[in-house]
């Protein structure tokens, strides 16, 4: 290298991002340039300050603040929440469960399918139920037309769930049907879920 | 691991160790609403999250305002943590993107952004016991220009690589290299003055 390399090369250097040859072809002119050399010792000075710099706390305490902020002198919704999302997570794993356990052949009978697929959206039927009863309990904190939409959107998805049942066949292939099922159940669950979030 | 990947690892290694670890059975607390382990992840964290605050803002009252709005979403947000990096390194990740979303909105609403900072709001947080070296090095970051200052204090002062920077200030992987030599380049220009 007999001209001067370029002050990118040489912060590529120190922040080590040459390819080798780019590495050894530097370091042969850093051996004969002390001006570059003392670039490169400069810019290796600055990095090393500028990772060292220390902490500056704030002049005051922000929890105060944060704590307005957060509402926590209220029931804390966000356990409510983390709740709600593992209620949701436990209903989809039973009837995914469910719905993998047919699908490899390790299966079952018809009728204890039938009785399994009962029992998940039994498992189901008691998460929303969970959820509609926290919900109800914060009613006030919700606004009223998010309600009235959660209301009607739900009395849509429950006929929709319905339909699906009444179509299931015990004698014949019903994978379609459950995972219909299955996502009429999830969407339910989020659109509670995430209508009660709207007062966080 | 050669030098790319120990370059990949920078952040959140670095994120890491230059805050105290915080003990999982604090953040598992905190997740299940216990504001008390949350007020403890806040003392412990507080004085890094400001750092960053008041280090790519300059301006002491918009870092107090931003640090608490960091620890705010965080707090509510908890629940998506997961664990897959350290719970420093999300937080403070958390506190990247509040910072970098107040400036674009500020940004849109002023269309303009003051080319030099709040050199004193910096130099008067700086603390007064540690010799001038620090305090120098920040009240010359609080001249560089915005974009230049934004990213030297993501990738040098923070340890973010080029690319995690060019993804948080949405500008292309070259453009942060081309403002991280700037920005280093006007540093040591202004502290050899």
């Amino acid at each position: 290298m007999k001209r001067h390399p370029s002050e990118e090369l040489l912060n590529d250097y120190v922040d080590e991002t040459l390819s080798a040859a780019e590495r050894l072809e530097l370091e042969r002119h850093l051996a004969e340039c002390d001006d570059c050399g003392d670039t490169v010792e400069e810019i290796r000075s600055l990095v090393r300050r500028a990772a060292e710099l220390p902490d500056l706390p704030p002049a005051r305490d922000l929890l105060p603040g944060i704590r307005q902020a957060t509402k926590q002198d209220r029931p804390g919704f966000q356990r409510w929440g983390a709740l709600a999302a593992s209620l949701i997570l436990v209903g989809a794993a039973a009837l995914g469960a469910l719905l993998l356990q047919q699908r490899t052949g390790q299966s079952v009978a018809q009728v204890p399918a039938m009785v399994e697929l009962r029992a998940a959206e039994e498992a189901f039927a008691k998460a929303a139920q969970v959820l509609l009863e926290t919900l109800e309990s914060r009613r006030g904190e919700i606004p009223e037309e998010a309600l009235v939409a959660l209301e009607e959107n739900i009395t849509l998805i429950d006929e929709s769930i319905d339909e699906v049942r009444r179509s299931l066949n015990p004698d014949g292939d019903q994978v379609e049907s459950e995972r219909a099922l299955t996502a009429l159940y999830q969407q339910k669950m989020q659109l509670i879920w995430k209508v009660s979030r709207l007062s966080s | 691991m050669d030098r790319r990947e120990q370059a990949k690892m920078g952040a959140y290694a670095m994120v890491e160790n230059r805050s105290s670890s915080t003990a999982p059975d604090l953040v598992a607390q905190a997740r299940g609403g216990d504001f008390k382990a949350f007020e403890e992840i806040y003392r412990r964290h507080v004085g890094r999250i400001h750092s960053l605050c008041l280090r790519m803002t300059t301006n002491r009252d918009r870092a107090e305002e931003l640090t608490q709005e960091a620890f705010t979403r965080a707090w509510l947000k908890l629940g998506t943590f997961r664990g897959e990096s350290g719970f420093s390194a999300w937080l403070h990740r958390v506190a990247v993107n509040v910072v970098i979303g107040d400036g674009r909105s500020r940004s849109r609403r002023l269309k303009r952004e003051s080319s030099v900072g709040n050199v004193e709001d910096l130099h008067r947080s700086a603390p007064t016991g540690v010799p001038g070296l620090g305090m120098d090095l920040d009240r010359a970051i609080a001249t560089l220009p915005d974009r230049a200052r934004s990213v030297f204090v993501l990738h040098d002062v923070e340890g973010y690589r080029h690319e995690e920077v060019g993804k948080m200030l949405d500008i292309a992987t070259g453009t942060s290299k081309a403002q991280l030599h700037r920005a280093r380049k006007l540093l040591r220009e202004a502290l050899t003055k």
